[in-house]
């Protein structure tokens, strides 16, 4: 187990160096980041002056070695828009973000196992064709469209909700609503199908012939087999968290990552993308180590053979 | 059980018919949906009854016919610049149809490479493409297409790019299973027994036997990429504004969603319909060519 | 004789597919004694694995239903109890032993946990309790150092002894009927035998009644009292094991002990049953075993044959017998 920690840690590690090597190359091909600081007074002098300011005189592999250092002191550059810090412009939006996204991981993580379970063990049912409709309409629907629409029929027309920002609990209905829309299927999906897979094995027929209650059956025996192959998956819901935020961030105007990447893309604000880009990938890579951790947790033979 | 549950089994049976019209349903509407958005966009020209990017100031915010105040001769009804939604809808299906294929052309074919390539030879090459799989498919793709948005300005090239830069990864994870399962199959002995090379093998024997799943993963992955690049045109990251796109359609109407919803409305339902059908049709196939594949 | 524990009267077990109904069960009756052991023998897909799952009423749902007969265990008609009473027969009075080892225990939890669950389910005990019933159950089932494998888990553990816990679990709550479904089937020639033996130790120690379902003719010989041979979904004959080796009276009987190698006959040909067994959905009219029989006369091809009891808890259902 230890051993297995370790080795991941490392690939995890090397997988962080290749990507700032890759945003450091598309941030040389972004072109001259001098150019867009110019204004019509502005001087050679204070060209050269700014690009020794950055170390944009220096070698190639040098700038490469002095944007690692920065990055360790959690220095990502600066707002070429805003003149500000990009770590604190982040740290500003990160906080929301997480709200966001936390909730609508929460919200449609336990209906995903509460249907999928359901829909698996009530086959063909009115329940079990209700969840298969909904999840066909979550994976199909563009999620800003549904955002709109949400906006109209409960903020506009019903006046029941706030259309956008941040505020109160009501605040949160609309956007991790929506969000939840998204995720849901997907794990719902995987949740049911697995489901289906274990339920066919021949340990929960024994389970049946113990005698033991289906709630126990399918809770205990059935749930924990279940969730292993779902688990694998993590990963994807992570990314499908990351991209329904920037889309849903935008529509509602919560002040969160998303949004800030979006007004960065608007004003082709560089060092900001770069930074978000960053966090993220970073976070890719953790929740792929904790998954791989979770997962030989949960499965005892992984468990015992990396020992 | 006996006294109490004996049934006759005609509550079954009806079930069962009814499964089986219903599956021919999900095959022949979405086929015909997928041939309507095919037909749209090679022949828009000769459909749209206007063009897409003709604007009437005097003709602005007319709503759909069968809203009070409408007129046939702007079915869906005009947007902002008195542009007829109808035909922008029309000729929004090209951007949606020539994105996707390309996209899918390139992704299955990396995809595929990569994923026999780390099946069959696997070692060290494999866990290494593997580990990258894993964090390709984890990435979030919009960002990846903000970013080359912003470094290399909106463009249809670039939404191409920034959808296939991860979009191969998916592909390379199913392929690599079935090249693994497909290394221990007798065939495959026989050929290294005969002294076939690896590369004959992988191209030969392999590649033969996973043609049903790329279908399978292809027609699936259709929706996802339209949503991707309807998701960009909304962002501002996608093809650049005169080009009509669905998604860049829905954003100019947000503001108006209270006075004139159907400037969003009814290319966001192009979309959803289309991706339903894309869905749809990717399930159907999935159960024809390859029941096993009930995970994807 | 000892008390009947058993007894299957006129079971009728249906599939609804997409072929149409299954009868997969078509009028089955047997009964088994305390402390006996009965044989199901036959072919792959004739109903004694339904047969089994019949009596515990576990049945693949929606699709699986039993239609008609009675199954009286102990007196008590288990098609009249409540879903909640069958489950609580389930496992105490009732158990069965699955096919497979590799695939019936659960890879995520360990063995003292899969069969302590079935004690504290059954049986109002305390922890401590609990444990000594679950290291007597490993016990009567021979797994060796009982306290520790408690601990382990089923991928820690070879087939055999993965079947040897499965044996546990089922005998766990001292049920008075088990099924055992192919229990030998997966495993390797060697431990077949030790686990054939050391089940019927099993039974001389608790009085178990066994039903024993297998498709090997040889496992019948060592294992069982009496034997049922099954056909596309009826027993067509029912008799003591030494009787039905010495004088099998059914065609189908007959053939398939034929078909099992001998090496003390001297005529060392290996027979085969010609044709394959029917489409349960379209069962013939007649005999089922009629387009197979090399004996079958017209009157096979009309009418089926009923049940002839021949004496010395002999019965067979043929033209010729009657």
């Amino acid at each position: 187990m230890g051993r297995f920690i370790v080795i991941r840690l490392l690939q995890t590690v090397v997988a962080l160096i290749g990507i700032s090597l890759l945003i450091f190359v598309l941030a040389r091909l972004s072109g001259d980041p001098t150019m867009l600081m110019r204004t019509p007074t502005t001087t050679e002098a204070e060209i050269v002056n700014i690009k020794q300011q950055l170390g944009l005189d220096k070698s190639q592999p040098e700038q490469y070695v002095i944007f690692v250092k920065n990055l360790f002191r959690g220095d990502l550059g600066e707002s070429i828009i805003k003149r500000r810090p990009v770590t604190d412009m982040i740290g500003e939006a990160l906080p929301n973000s997480l709200r966001l996204g936390i909730t609508s991981f929460a919200v449609s993580m336990l209906l995903a196992l509460l249907l999928g379970v359901l829909a698996a063990t009530r086959r063909d049912t009115f329940l079990d064709n209700g969840v298969k409709f909904l999840a066909v309409l979550g994976q199909a629907l563009p999620g800003f469209w549904v955002a709109i629409l949400a906006i109209f029929v409960f903020s506009v027309y019903w006046h029941l909700l706030p259309t956008s920002g941040t505020g109160g609990p009501a605040h949160y209905v609309l956007p991790v609503g929506t969000l939840s829309f998204f995720l849901l299927p997907g794990m719902m999906r995987l949740v049911r199908s697995s489901m289906l897979d274990v339920l066919d094995s021949e340990y929960i027929k024994l389970a049946r012939i113990k005698g033991l209650p289906e709630r126990v059956v399918i809770w205990k025996h059935a749930l924990r087999n279940a969730l292993i192959a779902p688990l694998t998956t993590a990963g994807i819901i992570f990314a499908n968290i990351i991209t329904g935020a920037v889309i849903l961030e935008n529509v509602f105007n919560w002040p969160g990552v998303g949004r800030l990447s979006w007004e960065a893309l608007v004003a082709r604000d560089f060092p900001v993308v770069q930074g978000v880009t960053l966090l993220v990938a970073v976070l890719v890579l953790l929740v792929n180590l904790l998954v791989d951790i979770l997962y030989a947790y949960i499965d005892p033979q992984i468990r015992y053979q990396q020992t | 059980m006996s006294a109490v549950n004996v049934m006759s089994g005609k509550g079954i049976e009806g079930s069962l018919r009814r499964a089986k019209i219903f599956q021919q349903l999900t095959l022949y509407i979405p086929a015909a949906v997928l041939a309507l958005l095919v037909l749209a966009a090679i022949f828009a020209p000769f459909l749209a009854p206007y063009s897409p990017t003709k604007t009437a100031l005097g003709q602005r915010l007319i709503p759909p016919f069968f809203i009070e105040g409408g007129s046939t001769a702007h079915l869906l009804g005009t947007d902002t610049l008195g542009r007829d939604i109808l035909s922008r809808v029309i000729f929004g299906a090209r951007v949606s149809l020539s994105v996707s294929l390309l996209v899918i052309l390139i992704t299955s074919t990396i995809g595929t490479v990569l994923g026999i390539i780390a099946g069959y030879l696997g070692g060290r090459t494999g866990t290494v493409l593997m580990r990258v799989t894993d964090v390709s498919l984890a990435f979030p793709a919009i960002l990846i297409a903000i970013l080359l948005a912003v470094v290399l300005g909106p463009s249809f090239k670039t939404v191409v790019l920034a959808i296939s830069i991860l979009g191969w990864a998916p592909y390379a994870r199913l392929i690599r299973g079935e090249a693994l399962r497909l290394r221990e199959a007798d065939f495959v002995a026989q050929a290294r027994i005969i002294g076939s090379s690896p590369l004959r093998i992988m191209v030969r024997h392999i590649f033969p036997n996973i043609i049903n799943p790329l279908i399978v993963i292809a027609t699936l992955s259709v929706g996802l990429v339209i949503l991707t690049e309807a998701a960009l045109s909304y962002l501002g990251a996608g093809i650049p504004p005169t080009t009509p796109s669905w998604g860049a359609m829905v954003y100019d109407g947000r503001s108006l969603i209270d006075t004139a919803w159907w400037i969003s409305l009814f290319p966001g339902m192009a979309i959803g319909l289309v991706v339903l059908s894309g869905n749809f049709l990717g399930d159907w196939l999935r159960d024809k060519l390859d029941p096993r594949l009930r995970q994807l | 004789m000892s008390k009947i524990i058993l007894q299957v009267e006129g079971l009728h077990t249906v599939f609804f597919t997409r072929q149409g109904v299954v009868k997969a069960v078509d009028g089955v009756s047997f009964y088994v004694r305390e402390g006996e052991t009965f044989g199901i023998v036959g072919e792959s897909g004739c109903g004694k694995t339904v047969t089994g799952l019949s009596i515990l009423r576990l049945l693949p749902e929606p699709a699986g239903r039993i239609v008609g007969g009675k199954i009286i265990l102990d007196g008590k008609n288990l098609l009249e109890l409540s879903k909640k009473e069958m489950r609580e027969y389930r496992g105490s009075m009732i158990s069965m032993i699955l096919q497979d080892p590799m695939t019936s225990l659960n890879p995520v939890y360990t063995i003292g946990d899969q069969i302590a669950e079935s004690v504290r389910l059954h049986q109002n005990l305390k922890d401590d309790a609990v444990e000594k019933e679950v290291i007597s159950a490993l016990r009567l089932l021979k797994i060796p150092a009982p306290e520790m494998r408690l601990h382990d888990y089923p991928f820690q553990m070879s087939g055999g002894m993965r079947q040897r816990v499965v044996g546990a679990i089922a005998m766990s709550c001292h049920p008075r009927l088990l099924i055992a479904d192919e229990p030998t089937t997966a495993l390797d020639a060697t431990i077949q035998a030790q686990y054939i033996a050391l089940f019927k130790d099993v039974q001389r120690q608790t009085n178990v009644a066994i039903v024993f379902i297998t498709h090997d003719f040889g496992v019948v010989a060592q294992m069982c009292h009496r034997v049922g041979v099954m056909y596309a979904g009826k027993i067509v004959e029912t008799a003591t094991t030494r009787e039905l080796f010495k004088a099998p009276r059914h065609p189908y009987t007959s053939a398939l002990i034929n078909s099992v190698p001998r090496l003390d006959r001297k005529d060392n040909r290996l027979y085969s049953i010609e044709g394959q067994p029917p489409s349960m959905t379209d069962l013939p009219r007649g005999c089922r075993f009629f387009p197979r029989c090399s004996v079958a006369r017209d009157v096979c091809r009309e009418q089926e044959p009923g049940e002839v009891d021949i004496g010395g808890e002999h019965s067979v259902s043929c033209w010729r017998v009657s």
